[in-house]
C-alpha cells in the first residue's frame, strides 16, 4: 500500500511523534511505500532558509531519498501539473494542496497523511483516505 | 557540487574506490559496502551506516520542526493563495 506524506506528516516525524514513528516503521519493515510529493520539499526548504538553519539537513534528506527504496519523491511534471490544476479547480483547493492530491492519485495511494482541511472533500469523493491525529 | 572521479572497471567488474573517498567515508579493507541502483546512478555506501530510511527520519528530526509553529505557518501560507 502507498501512503502519501504531506508536510504535516513530515513535521510529525520531525517531532518524533509516536503515531508518525509507528507509521514509518510499517513502511520500513513492511511492504508499504511512502510517497513524498516534491512540493513538500519546497515548504521544508523555505522553512530552513527562513530560520537561518542552513540547508545541510535538506541535503541529508535528499541523500536519503535518493537511496531509499521505501520512500520516494514524486516530481512535478507536466502531466501532474495539469492533473493538479483540474483538482484545484474542482475542489477549490490551493495549488500546493492540489499537487499533493494529484501526487496521491497518480501513485495510487490509499492514505493521505495530512491535517489539511482542504483535502476533506477530495478525500470523500475518492478512495484516498485522509489520515491525521 | 559533487566530486567526480573516473575509474576503470576490471574484468570481473571490480573498481577501486579512490582513497580520498574511502578516507572520508571511513571505508577500510574487508568492510562491507552497499551498492544501490538509483536509476542511472550507482550509489556506494558503507553497509554499517544506518538505512536510508533512518537517515531520512534523522534529517527531519534535526530540522526541529513543530506542528504548533511550522504546520500553522504552512497552513496560513496555503490559505493565503
Amino acid at each position: 500500500m502507498n501512503l502519501c506524506a504531506d508536510s504535516w506528516f513530515l513535521i510529525k516525524l520531525s517531532e518524533n511523534d509516536t503515531t508518525a514513528m509507528e507509521t514509518i516503521k510499517q513502511v520500513t519493515q513492511g511492504k508499504d511505500r511512502l510517497i513524498v510529493p516534491s512540493v513538500t520539499l519546497v515548504e521544508l526548504t523555505r522553512k530552513m532558509i527562513r530560520d537561518g538553519s542552513g540547508l545541510e539537513n535538506v541535503d541529508k534528506l535528499l541523500g536519503s531519498l535518493r537511496t531509499s527504496s521505501k520512500i520516494t519523491v514524486t516530481s512535478l511534471d507536466e502531466e501532474l501539473a495539469v492533473s493538479s490544476g483540474k483538482i484545484s479547480a474542482e475542489y477549490s483547493m490551493p495549488s500546493i494542496d492540489s499537487i499533493v492530491a494529484a501526487t496521491a492519485l497518480r501513485t495510487e495511494c490509499r492514505v493521505l497523511l495530512s491535517k489539511d482541511t482542504h483535502f476533506d472533500r477530495f478525500s470523500k469523493s475518492t478512495e484516498i483516505k485522509k489520515q491525521c491525529w | 557540487m559533487y566530486e567526480n572521479r573516473f575509474m576503470k572497471v576490471g574484468p570481473r567488474g571490480q573498481i577501486t574506490i579512490p582513497i580520498n573517498f574511502r578516507k572520508k567515508e571511513g571505508i577500510r579493507p574487508n568492510d562491507l559496502i552497499r551498492v544501490c541502483d538509483a536509476g542511472g546512478y550507482l550509489i556506494v555506501r558503507k553497509a554499517t551506516t544506518p538505512s536510508p530510511e533512518e537517515d531520512f527520519i534523522k534529517a527531519l528530526q534535526s530540522m526541529g520542526l513543530s506542528e504548533e509553529k511550522d504546520w500553522a505557518e504552512i497552513e496560513r501560507l496555503r490559505d493565503e493563495e
